[in-house]
């Protein structure tokens, strides 16, 4: 039972960290490749979490500690154990710390560029579906709405937001499809802005 | 070390490409907060100079290989700026204000009542627009 709590719990915690980290339109092409990595992912970490258990279920600092809670213990620690460093080596006299981090590094950036190429895919044909729906007033009003409603907007932010909306639509220069497609993905994204 | 001079619109931009994932024109505009046609005009100039690709109809930008290698140097000189291999500013950020984006930065220093005002004045005249036509 042990291995499988710290299973779920490592899974539990990648899949927050999917979410936090990626928009996945409701609609999308390749659904199934989606969620075989999605899903892959939360199995191998929830996987490498158990096996974990069983390495260092006996180490001191545990001993005495009720099972269940050793068990979710190592599950929360289980990113944190697997960025230790295990020994460091001596390499033309340089001392070289060794850990499964890289590894783990590597797995993850492999998995997590391939989730988001779906993901970006998705988004863009949403971004475009909306554009095509809606006329511009409709959709700047939509986003002026959600700017008002967004509790987590400080009022600065608040008034950027709706200064960029008002440049958007009085931009001379774009077309009005450019126009409706800005503003779709704004509304979409919730808003995320890189500054 | 080749030096390359930007302007602020084309130098958020280039930063605000996904290193291997490219982005389209339309997250660019929400990231940068910059306008569509200034995404693009900023977009076509890095496309001159050999640093990103337009792709799908123009509307996705991508890094090409010297983009990507740029990108990286930047971001080796953000992470370590005082090392003595990277001391030089690989990028130099060049101003010319267009009138376009005067009128940006009008728009960006007015207050919320100004704002809200402009906004809802704009709203109304695109409604009228679209009844109209």
């Amino acid at each position: 039972l042990e291995p499988t709590i710290a299973g779920l719990t490592a899974s539990l915690l990648t899949l927050f960290d999917l979410d936090r980290t990626f928009y996945v339109p409701a609609k999308v092409q390749s659904k199934l490749a989606l969620g075989a990595w999605w899903w892959g992912f939360i199995a191998a970490n929830g996987a490498a979490a158990a096996a974990l258990y069983a390495i260092v279920k006996d180490i001191q600092a545990l001993q005495g500690m009720n099972p269940v809670l050793k068990a979710i213990v190592i599950g929360v620690g289980y990113l944190a154990i697997i960025r230790a460093k295990f020994t460091t080596f001596n390499i033309q006299g340089r001392e070289v710390p060794f850990g499964l981090e890289a590894l783990y590094e590597g797995a993850k950036g492999f998995v997590y560029k391939r989730i988001n190429s779906i993901a970006k895919a998705a988004r863009f044909s949403e971004t475009m579906d909306l554009a095509a729906k809606e006329p511009l007033a409709a959709l700047a009003t939509r986003a002026k709405l959600n700017i008002e409603q967004d509790a987590l907007l400080a009022p600065e932010d608040k008034r950027r937001a709706k200064a960029w909306v008002l440049n958007v639509l009085q931009d001379r220069d774009a077309t009005e499809l450019d126009k409706r497609a800005a503003v779709a993905d704004f509304i979409l994204s919730g808003q995320r802005s890189g500054e | 070390m080749e030096q390359y001079t930007f302007t602020s619109d084309e130098l958020v931009v280039f930063s605000a490409i996904s290193i291997n994932e490219g982005a389209t024109v339309y997250e660019l505009t929400t990231a940068t907060r910059l306008t569509p046609s200034e995404v693009l005009d900023a977009a076509r100039a890095l496309n001159q100079r050999n640093l990103v690709r337009l792709v799908a109809d123009r509307r996705v930008v991508e890094l090409t290989k010297e983009g990507q290698h740029l990108r990286l140097l930047m971001e080796h000189q953000r992470r370590q700026p005082f090392s003595s291999s990277s001391s030089a500013p690989i990028v130099v950020i060049s101003d010319e204000d267009t009138g376009k984006n005067a009128a940006r930065k009008m728009v960006e220093k007015l207050n919320p009542q100004e704002l809200d005002f402009a906004l809802e004045t704009e709203l109304q005249r695109l409604e009228q627009e679209a009844g109209q036509t």
